[in-house]
């Protein structure tokens, strides 16, 4: 796949997506990355095995992420520099939407 | 510098590893290899003992803890990947995966058995003409082949070399998968003194979610699953508390090597698996406190809509085929019957009718399904 239809097909992010991928701003194993998520939000989300698992998976064919095995043969992910690169493209339109949302948020309230 | 000449190095790669190892260790290290003539060449250095993995993908990124943990790539070619690290072994904590290898020595491992198979078929078939043959007075002459040298080669390679790549790779990918999955069902602490109920279901994965349901009630009224028989019929219960366990079957078209460790790690207990061709079903069940909501496999409707197509995506690949080629088959008989004017063979015809009618409803439950979930993922 050519780097802008991949972009494209990543962005905009599914929030499962997002936080999958920005859990692994340091190398987890699967269970760790939803563990991982459950804690930054508070328990707002508990990704399912089976979510983790399909994005994983389709994430590692897409090169976004790579995978290696730990001494107990258990497999650990790490993001790749083309996974960076799609997790930053994706923060920018989120500041933009977030920058958006505090600029405008006033005329909602009253 | 020399070269070793490896036949089937690919079959078992943790014996080859293994090898590269015992070669440095007496000075002569890889350095490359030439995977069309199957040699191995090293160099003389000073012998010490390092570690070696090979892998096979198409991505070629060194994972950066592999690099920290002293890994480095010795020889590529296309997807093979040569890695060694000279570090103690005992202090190598990361290695690379071996899901690549599993996944292309099982596709080899496929086209072998069926050569051989047929093989089989075909000399059964042969032996069976001559029998038949010999039982009604005939003869044999056997007509010399002006190639004798390719009929013999023919066979070395028909009743040698295939079956033994068969098994090798067989042996192999055992040894292998045992190592990264843990896809034992868990079967509760076989007490026996509590009555136990046996159920069958047929069909189930058509319209797994109907299954799922069951299960889930069977529990709530006090009947635990024990166990489900390795054709996936027979369930198994035994009276007991009324609990809430969530069940869930999931369909994958092949199974990563990790993903049973995922699963469980996760808290689901495997309850039933089948590794068939093309239909790879896990049962998988967790307990959730009471005014919980159940825990599901998948957490997001875009997943759910995902596995509920791939059920249905795999049912019309199977099905519409054989319905095509079983009407084409009609039609052919009442051309047939017509043009030569002879009696149609109705019995055939009404079997042919009833598989196409039973795939059909086999199709429309699938379809079905996949519109209930479509339906509560919305």
């Amino acid at each position: 796949m050519n780097q802008i239809k991949l972009f494209k097909s990543y962005i905009p992010m599914t929030e499962t997506a997002f936080y999958i991928l920005l859990s692994l701003a340091e190398p987890r194993h699967g269970y760790g990355i939803i563990k991982h998520v459950e804690t930054i939000t508070n328990g707002r989300i508990r990704l399912g095995s089976g979510t983790v698992y399909g994005t994983l998976t389709k994430m590692q064919r897409d090169g976004l992420i790579i995978v290696y095995a730990d001494e107990k043969r258990k497999k650990i992910y790490e993001i790749t520099d083309t996974g960076r690169q799609v997790m930053q493209e994706e923060i920018a339109r989120l500041k933009e939407l977030h920058a958006n949302a505090v600029n405008f948020e006033g005329e909602f309230y009253d | 510098m020399i070269n070793v000449f490896k036949p089937f190095w690919s079959y078992d790669i943790a014996k080859t590893e293994k090898w590269l190892s015992e070669m440095a260790a007496q000075g002569w290290y890889f350095v490359e290899m030439n995977t069309a003539t199957r040699q191995f060449f090293f160099e003389k250095e000073d012998p010490e003992d390092v570690t070696f993995r090979i892998q096979y993908d198409k991505n070629a990124e060194l994972p950066a803890a592999l690099e920290n943990d002293g890994w480095h790539l010795v020889f590529r070619h296309r997807k093979w990947q040569v890695f060694r690290n000279d570090q103690p072994v005992h202090t190598i904590r990361t290695f690379p995966v071996r899901d690549g290898i599993i996944k292309r020595n099982s596709i080899l491992m496929y086209v072998f058995g069926g050569i051989f198979l047929y093989h089989i078929f075909t000399f059964f078939i042969f032996l069976l003409i001559n029998v038949l043959i010999l039982t009604a007075g005939g003869g044999f002459h056997v007509e010399g082949s002006p190639f004798w040298v390719v009929t013999i080669a023919y066979w070395i390679v028909a009743w040698g070399l295939v079956p033994y790549s068969f098994i090798k790779l067989y042996r192999s990918l055992k040894r292998l998968k045992f190592g990264t999955r843990t896809n034992q069902t868990s079967e509760k602490s076989a007490n026996t003194t509590g009555h136990t109920l046996t159920k069958w279901k047929f069909g189930w994965n058509y319209a797994p979610d109907k299954l799922e349901q069951w299960l889930m009630k069977m529990e709530k009224s006090g009947y635990n699953l024990m166990r489900i028989n390795m054709f996936g019929l027979r369930f198994q219960f035994q009276e007991g508390t009324p609990k809430q366990i969530s069940y869930c079957a999931d369909y994958q078209n092949s199974h990563q090597p990790d993903y049973f460790a995922m699963h469980q790690q996760a808290g689901w207990r495997l309850m039933y698996s089948s590794e068939a061709f093309l239909s790879k079903w896990a049962i998988w069940a967790k307990a959730y406190q009471a005014g919980e909501a159940p825990p599901q496999l998948y957490s997001d409707n875009k997943h759910m809509r995902k596995h509920a197509r791939r059920i249905l995506i795999t049912n019309l690949a199977l099905f519409v085929p054989i319905i095509v080629i079983y009407i084409m088959l009609i039609r052919m008989n009442i051309n047939m019957a017509q043009t030569y004017s002879f009696d149609m063979n109705w019995i055939l015809v009404f079997l042919l009718c009833f598989v196409i009618v039973e795939y059909g409803i086999l199709l429309i439950k699938s379809w079905l399904y996949y519109r209930r979930v479509k339906k509560r993922a919305d």
